[in-house]
């Protein structure tokens, strides 16, 4: 018995030992992770330095490596989105070519999907929830689906070149084909899924580069046409699910997000360096506010997300290669925190 | 323990075990070598400073390295920033400076690639080559002037063009090395008191599925995949030589193919091996080189002509068409003369080279031409103390591309200015300081590489200030010298790329400024203990603070740029007994970051590798030799990456068999 005492001690210390080489010490509460911010920090492309950071809302403290620490092992290359969705954590790594499915509580890993298919890695991109399912777009022209208590792929979903956005709207899916790695001719085309029957249905047409796309509760469904970066801008396109009919809204976007039927729309002017966030109101189809933070403020604005009731966090990638920064905003525009998290900070979840 | 402590501390024990480790290392080179290809006897005080570190035959046997990469890491001073084994691009770097700010002579000839402005190192392989030098600033070699103005120049001598005082002279070796690599190579060389011809060939393979251990958690061991290449090359040359009274002059000429099929592993991608990336080297070559000496004059004049192909395919890229296939051709011609005229106490340089470079793509990026003048004029004053250079170099580059309506031409006057002591001011030692400006074109891709490049670029601008001192002194049975120098280099305009829109659409701009403040040191010594013994040692360490000072807003205002190690350094010694040799190399590469920003995640460990080799010569008569080398390369089965996360081979062996005919 004595022995075995002994043998787990000294295990326990080999471990421990080993623990040294990280960077951080881990921090799980009793009740698991709660009061805080979640945020993927995309990291560089080739440089496998994706990374989980955990900001507690209590004291202000900071832990990097989040992932690392309490899986053992990295979360891979170029982590590109992240949702919380029936208690867990859905993150696709795109370099990696992975899935990874994290309990919430814990953040303890409980099933990694690597996306290959015919030897060839499908690069995951943007993911969408609905009805105990996941749908995850991938660069090589499918939407995966996959049951979230299984964790089974249950189809896989031909669409158009490269998805990227993905958003559920009534009981359809829409997914942006970017086509972009088609440098000189980029797909244009926002593809409608049926959910029940997870066929494609309808194909809009909404310009070059179709990226980020989310929808609001009045059946209308938004999209980034990033166009070439150059004479065609990038701006936001409204399709009307109902009506069919597509509207180019002529407001310079790069990623939006939504709270109340408000949406959400951050843009990085790459010419001048400028950020700018606005406010567009889906009843009323207008511009609520109009660019209200303050540019210096921020140096590469990566995103946009609605906190609290009255609040925004905007992550700042900081020229792309420093470690990056949220930005707390209130609604008159003043910065009223600076938290620096990790490399390209591009998703923040509230946990509460 | 914090991690950050712990690094600290395993840093610290590190330097402590290099510092240890250098001392007692002394160097002994061979005497026969050091002379051997010596176009130009300089008589008198032959004690004076070169600023020209070489590394002769024997030792390049010793090392025993794949490529020319690997034993440039050798020389104090230069960086060598690795991207793998055998195949894995290698490039260099100067005391901070780029590699577009060196510059490589084969055999009198300025190899250049403008495409992306550095030569991949491990295409260049050392069967033929019989001495590799590292020129800063002060040579007696009229090596082209173009080579002169760069911030360093790396010049290299082959079998292939050398005059030979033997009939026949053959060189040949065969090696097996681990994962999978197998050479052969031979040379021959026909030769008269006026002539001579020379044939050479060699091809190499190799699997390179080495293993390797990520250093996280459970990462298991994991094997280096798509990593094969496949190569050979050959070459033909050919030199007349004649006398007329005390003129002698020279014609050589040369042709050469190097032919590369290999499959690129690119970084290692946690989760992911599935790169199937391929590349396709063709490069042909043409040299001319015309010498004219006598008493007071030295000419030398060339002209080259290179044929550079590329082939990149990606078979599964994500685009409609399903793959990436990409074929550039550079052609280049590069003509130039140097000539030096003595009177008196004066010496009188004057050198001029123009070079002309056309890209062809299969991509959009139109067809880029540059047009390069480099001139100079130089004198040297000669006095019983000292030596003093100046010269004036004129830089001029004027680009064109069909695609594209404007660019500006650029041009700039360079002054160069250097002071040397000779030994008669002070006995044994010599003092010098050498100021170098030099500007560096844009590169086409750098210029024109779709979605990113940029047509606005200026060149690149460096200057160097060194100090040098060297001092030699025989003691006993044992030659002992050191050499110092502290440099103060600064880079302005430099061209960085950055990404833009997002992480995968970069821009390229000219918005960095680095300051390097830096010195090395390296110790030789030379010692003949008994009658069959002898011990060489060479050591070598260099410090360099390379800082970018771009934006004292940014957040790596001050940090150590990306890659650039601020402490290496390097150890050979052998010991020889008889026809026995015993060799042990070893380099220490500090810690660098990946990036700019010196963060915790950004940081590479310091590494410490050593080679160990043994030889035996069995000479089979006057004329032929066989020798038998066999080594570790890696002993210590160290793990360790240059580049983040383009792991390098571990412990790994060799065996090589030559043989020599003179």
């Amino acid at each position: 018995m004595n022995l075995i005492k002994y043998t787990l001690i000294l295990l326990l210390f080999a471990t421990s030992c080993k623990k040294e080489e990280k960077d951080d010490q881990v921090i799980t509460g009793k009740d698991g992770f709660k009061n805080g911010l979640l945020v993927l920090n995309e990291g560089l492309f080739q440089h496998n330095n994706s990374s989980l950071t955990w900001v507690d809302l209590e004291n202000g403290e900071v832990t990097e490596n989040l992932f690392l620490n309490i899986n053992d092992r990295l979360l891979g290359d170029t982590g590109n989105d992240m949702v919380s969705y029936g208690g867990k954590i859905y993150i696709t790594v795109t370099g990696s070519s992975t899935l990874e499915i994290l309990d919430k509580k814990s953040l303890k890993s409980i099933g990694q999907i690597q996306f290959n298919y015919n030897n060839q890695s499908q690069e995951p991109r943007k993911i969408a929830y609905h009805e105990n399912a996941i749908y995850v777009t991938s660069f090589d022209g499918y939407v995966t689906a996959i049951d979230t208590t299984s964790l089974n792929i249950t189809k896989r979903i031909k669409v158009g070149r490269n998805p990227e956005g993905i958003c559920v709207s009534n009981q359809s899916l829409y997914v942006a084909n970017s086509g972009g790695l088609d440098f000189q001719n980029p797909d244009t085309t926002v593809f409608q899924i049926d959910l029940n029957t997870l066929n494609v249905v309808d194909t809009f047409t909404v310009g070059k580069n179709p990226g980020a796309i989310i929808a609001d509760e009045f059946d209308n469904v938004y999209v980034v046409k990033r166009g070439d970066y150059a004479s065609d801008p990038a701006e936001l396109i409204r399709i009307n699910t109902q009506s069919k009919t597509i509207t180019n809204l002529g407001i310079t976007a790069t990623s939006l997000s939504m709270r109340n039927n408000q949406l959400y729309l951050s843009y990085f002017d790459h010419g001048s360096g400028s950020s700018a966030v606005s406010i567009y109101d889906c009843a009323s189809q207008t511009i609520i506010t109009n660019n209200f933070i303050n540019n210096q403020d921020i140096t590469t604005l990566y995103g946009v997300t609605p906190y609290l009731e009255d609040e925004l966090i905007c992550q700042d990638a900081m020229d792309f290669t420093n470690t990056g920064y949220l930005r707390f905003f209130n609604l008159t525009g003043q910065l009223t925190n600076s938290i620096k998290v990790g490399l390209n900070p591009n998703t923040t979840i509230h946990y509460e | 323990m914090t991690s950050t402590t712990r690094n600290s501390k395993v840093l610290s024990n590190i330097t402590k075990c290099i510092l240890l480790f250098f001392i007692p290392h002394f160097l002994f080179a061979q005497e026969e070598d050091t002379t051997h290809f010596q176009e130009v006897t300089i008589k008198g005080n032959h004690q004076k400073i070169e600023q020209h570190t070489t590394l002769t035959k024997n030792e390049i046997q010793h090392i025993s390295s794949n490529d020319l990469g690997g034993i440039l890491q050798y020389i104090t001073g230069l960086t060598i920033k690795s991207y793998g084994g055998i195949g894995g691009m290698k490039t260099l770097s100067h005391r901070g400076l780029g590699g577009e700010h060196s510059q490589l002579i084969i055999d009198g000839l300025p190899i250049n690639n403008p495409q992306n402005g550095q030569t991949n190192l491990s295409n260049i392989q050392l069967n033929n080559v019989e001495e590799v030098g590292l020129n800063q600033q002060n040579t007696e070699q009229l090596i082209p002037v173009s080579g002169l103005i760069k911030g360093s120049s790396v010049q290299l001598k082959t079998f292939d063009q050398q005059f030979s005082n033997s009939k026949i002279a053959i060189r040949s070796n065969l090696t097996l090395g681990s994962f999978g690599q197998k050479e052969a190579y031979l040379g021959f060389k026909k030769s008269n008191k006026k002539t001579f011809i020379s044939a050479t060939g060699g091809y190499r393979t190799y699997d390179g599925e080495y293993p390797y251990q990520l250093p996280f958690g459970d990462e298991s061991i994991k094997y280096r995949r798509n990593n094969a290449l496949e190569n050979y090359h050959f070459s033909v040359g050919g030199g007349l030589r004649w006398k007329k009274n005390v003129t002698i002059q020279k014609l050589k000429f040369s042709a050469k193919r190097n032919v590369i099929q290999q499959e690129l592993p690119g970084a290692v991608i946690i989760y992911n091996d599935l790169a199937s990336e391929t590349l396709e080297t063709e490069v042909t070559s043409l040299g001319l080189n015309y010498t004219l000496l006598n008493r007071n004059l030295m000419v030398k004049a060339f002209a080259t002509y290179n044929n550079h192909y590329i082939h990149y395919n990606d078979p599964t890229y994500l685009n409609s068409d399903g793959f990436l296939d990409n074929k550039y051709t550079t052609n280049s011609i590069i003509s130039g003369f140097h000539t030096r005229y003595k009177w008196n106490n004066f010496d009188f340089n004057l050198g001029h080279d123009i070079n002309f470079d056309v890209l062809e793509s299969s991509r959009n990026i139109g067809q880029p031409e540059r047009m390069t003048n480099t001139s100079m004029l130089k004198l040297k004053y000669n006095t019983t103390f000292f030596n003093v250079a100046a010269s004036a170099f004129y830089q001029s580059f004027i680009d064109a591309n069909d695609i594209q309506t404007h660019r500006n031409s650029y041009y700039k006057l360079h002054p160069q200015l250097s002071v040397f002591t000779s030994d008669s001011l002070f006995k044994n030692l010599q003092l010098s300081i050498w100021y170098k400006p030099s500007s560096r074109a844009p590169t086409f891709n750098e210029l024109y590489y779709s979605q990113i490049g940029n047509k606005d670029l200026s060149p690149e601008e460096s200057s160097q200030i060194n100090f040098g001192a060297r001092y030699i002194k025989q003691i006993k049975k044992t030659l002992f010298q050191i050499q110092g120098n502290v440099f103060k280099n600064k880079v302005d305009n430099k061209i960085i790329a950055l990404p833009t829109q997002n992480l995968f659409v970069w821009s390229i701009q000219n918005i960095g400024r680095v300051d390097i403040l830096g010195g090395d040191l390296h110790i030789t010594s030379r010692t003949a203990i008994r009658k069959n013994w002898k011990l060489n040692f060479q050591a070598g360490a260099s410090f360099q603070n390379a800082i970018d000072v771009s934006d004292e807003h940014s957040p790596t205002y001050r940090d150590q740029i990306a890659y650039t190690p601020k402490i290496t350094g390097n150890a050979m010694a052998s010991v020889h007994y008889k026809k026995a040799g015993l060799y042990f190399t070893s380099l220490y590469i500090g810690e660098r970051y990946s990036l700019n920003e010196n963060s915790n995640g950004n940081r590479l460990d310091p590494y410490l590798i050593f080679d160990l080799s043994a030889s035996y010569n069995f000479k089979l008569n006057k004329n032929q030799n066989i020798k038998l080398q066999a080594g570790f390369k890696n002993v210590g089965d160290i793990s360790y990456n240059f580049i983040k996360y383009y792991v390098m081979p571990g412990r790994n062996y060799f065996l090589k068999l030559s043989y020599e005919f003179n």
